[in-house]
């Protein structure tokens, strides 16, 4: 698997590898080292200047050599702290560039979307997410085949496996987003909205329609046929345990996402409880992926139907069961909060962040489509995604520039494993990425990490698993 | 350090050029104090060779095509002068010490 990670925002334009930021710390270190070094020289030099010179021919060639390795090393200094600014310039340039063409990309997406959805609204269909059409084909063939939905489910599994190399292309990552974002520009051009006013509702304009309106919409049509149609929901606390360490760095808290297929009841969340001396109770809530990729909501809340209500910006019933645990675990609005999620919960994290409700510390997202969710500007936010993995490119073009993104192809150049149909989504694989991430070098991830942690002493630590039930 | 050969001999005494007295050394005691002090700068030249970054086949990010090759040559460039400057320290370090103990 590809180590090297990708690391951008921060309200920072450069865009680094880790490897790039790494170095030009070293070429920073080169120079401050140069630098003591013709200090030194200086010293030295300077013991023969009082007496003029040496007397023997051996001590004369000494001090030429002292003077010329000072030259040399002053020459160092200055090349490495040169080398080091160029390859920051060459970071920030290629930030500058990269936002340019992404803005570029997004104007030139809406308006082909546009101008699918005016004049082939044929091939409007076709820049409409991927989801949108798999989800119909789904819902037809539950529809016209008796009890064909797990059928059907299987079937697009089968489908999906055979192309996971197309699936897992950063281009076909890339175009996904396009598509995803410019679905609300098709659907404007197919109610023929004059182009101007649909630019200017749009994410390009005042941002009035977008992903979430595309999403909203198809919430609204799919639940009068019985697909994403929201139920209420019921929370209950199952698995109780003190004495909890609190985590620190990004890879422990990913470790402690639950895994529900993996859990004895299925739980979704898990919600740590801090008793603080002299303050009030912190909080650390872990969300896991989604369970259930039926359209149609039956048991399980982590579900498509909570995807899509959680992408329309729509009060999903994940969300809505993630709130209720937080009411059950004692979280109030004054209490400080690290939310870290993955998939869906990363989106339900980021949604219980932006809500404002909540006194977040901290935000950590993993594979999660949840880039067209506006957070605080102040908020620290890791978001980590893998640029072969499609799950995260259905939230649309991100529009939190003050995030820290951290990205890694994790399949470059390395065989794709035959029974995932989307391997660099794997829970496990992102967990060596958040591995990689706590050991970089990059000052603005180390920053950001260091407004998440905390250190205040605890007198005591509860965590405490939750099952949430739809009905 | 000069070396006596007759323990009865009176020890030399080390002056500088141009003291009063007898003189029976060229020595300067400042060599020995330069030879002390290359000793460990020698070592942090030695340290400095090795932290220039080595150089890399991948592409880093920015840095591609052209610009990473310019940006590989320069480092290239950069190693062979602390290499070189590693020689010149090494190089003085040794004409101290002769110098020393020919004195």
């Amino acid at each position: 698997m590809a180590d090297g990670l990708t690391i951008s925002g921060g309200g920072v334009v450069a865009v680094a590898t880790d490897e790039l930021i790494a170095r030009s710390l070293a070429l920073d270190h080169v120079a401050s080292e140069a630098e003591g070094c013709v200090g030194q020289l200086a010293g030295i030099a300077a013991l023969g200047a009082g007496s003029g010179v040496f007397s023997s021919p051996d001590a004369l060639s000494a001090g030429r050599e002292v003077e010329r390795a000072g030259a040399l090393l002053a020459g160092v200094r200055s090349s490495s702290a040169a080398a080091a600014a160029a390859l920051r310039e060459a970071a920030t340039n290629y930030g500058r560039l990269e936002r340019a063409l992404e803005n570029a990309g997004q104007q030139l997406s809406a308006t082909l979307g546009y101008a699918a959805g005016w004049f082939l609204p044929g091939l409007a269909l076709s820049v409409l997410p991927a989801s949108v059409i798999a989800v119909g084909a789904l819902f037809a063939a539950a529809v016209l085949h008796p009890g064909g939905a797990r059928a059907a489910r299987a079937a697009m599994g089968d489908w999906l496996r055979q192309h996971r190399g197309v699936l897992s292309s950063p281009f076909t990552v890339a175009l996904l987003r396009s598509a995803v974002s410019s679905a609300d520009d098709a659907g404007a051009g197919l109610a023929r909205v004059p182009p101007g006013l649909a630019r200017l509702l749009g994410d390009e304009g005042l941002g009035l329609t977008g992903l979430e309106t595309s999403a909203a919409l198809l919430a609204l049509v799919g639940s009068r046929f019985g697909v994403f149609a929201e139920t209420p929901v019921t929370v209950r606390p199952t698995v109780r345990a003190l004495g909890v360490s609190p985590p620190t760095g990004i890879a422990e808290r990913v470790e402690r996402i639950p895994d529900p297929k993996g859990n004895a009841y299925g739980e979704q969340l898990v919600i740590e409880r801090y008793s603080v001396e002299g303050g009030p109770d912190r909080f650390e809530v872990y969300l896991g992926g989604t369970v259930d990729f039926s359209p149609v909501a039956s048991g399980e809340v982590w579900d498509l139907t909570s995807n899509v209500a959680g992408i329309a910006e729509l009060p999903a019933g994940s969300y809505r069961a993630a709130r209720e645990a937080l009411a059950d675990a004692g979280v109030t609005p004054s209490s400080p909060v690290v939310f870290t999620g993955y998939s869906q919960g990363g989106l339900i994290a980021t949604a219980l962040a932006s809500s404002g409700d909540y006194a977040t510390e901290g935000l950590v997202t993993v594979g999660a489509p949840a880039g067209q969710i506006l957070l605080p500007e102040r908020l620290p936010v890791i978001a980590i995604e893998h640029t072969d993995d499609l799950v995260p490119a259905f939230g649309g073009h991100r529009v939190n520039h003050e995030s820290v993104v951290v990205e890694r192809e994790a399949f470059a150049g390395v065989p794709l494993p035959a029974d995932r149909a989307v391997p660099a989504h794997d829970l496990a694989v992102y967990r060596r990425t958040a591995e990689l991430a706590d050991a970089a070098v990059s000052d603005r991830l180390a920053r950001a990490v260091s407004a998440i942690d905390w250190r205040e002493e605890i007198s005591r630590s509860e965590t405490t698993s939750y099952l949430a039930e739809r009905g | 350090m000069p070396r006596r050969t007759d323990p009865s001999a009176p020890a030399p005494r080390l002056c500088h050029r141009g003291q009063h007295g007898p003189v029976t050394s060229t020595f300067d005691p400042r060599l020995a104090v330069q030879l002390a002090a290359l000793g460990p700068l020698r070592a942090r030249v030695g340290r400095l060779v090795e932290s220039v970054p080595p150089p890399s086949d991948a592409r880093v990010g920015a840095w591609t095509g052209a610009a990473h090759e310019s940006f590989e040559s320069a480092l290239g460039e950069l190693r062979g002068q602390v290499l070189t400057a590693a020689d010149a320290v090494a190089a003085a370090q040794a004409l101290t010490e002769r110098a020393v103990r020919d004195g």
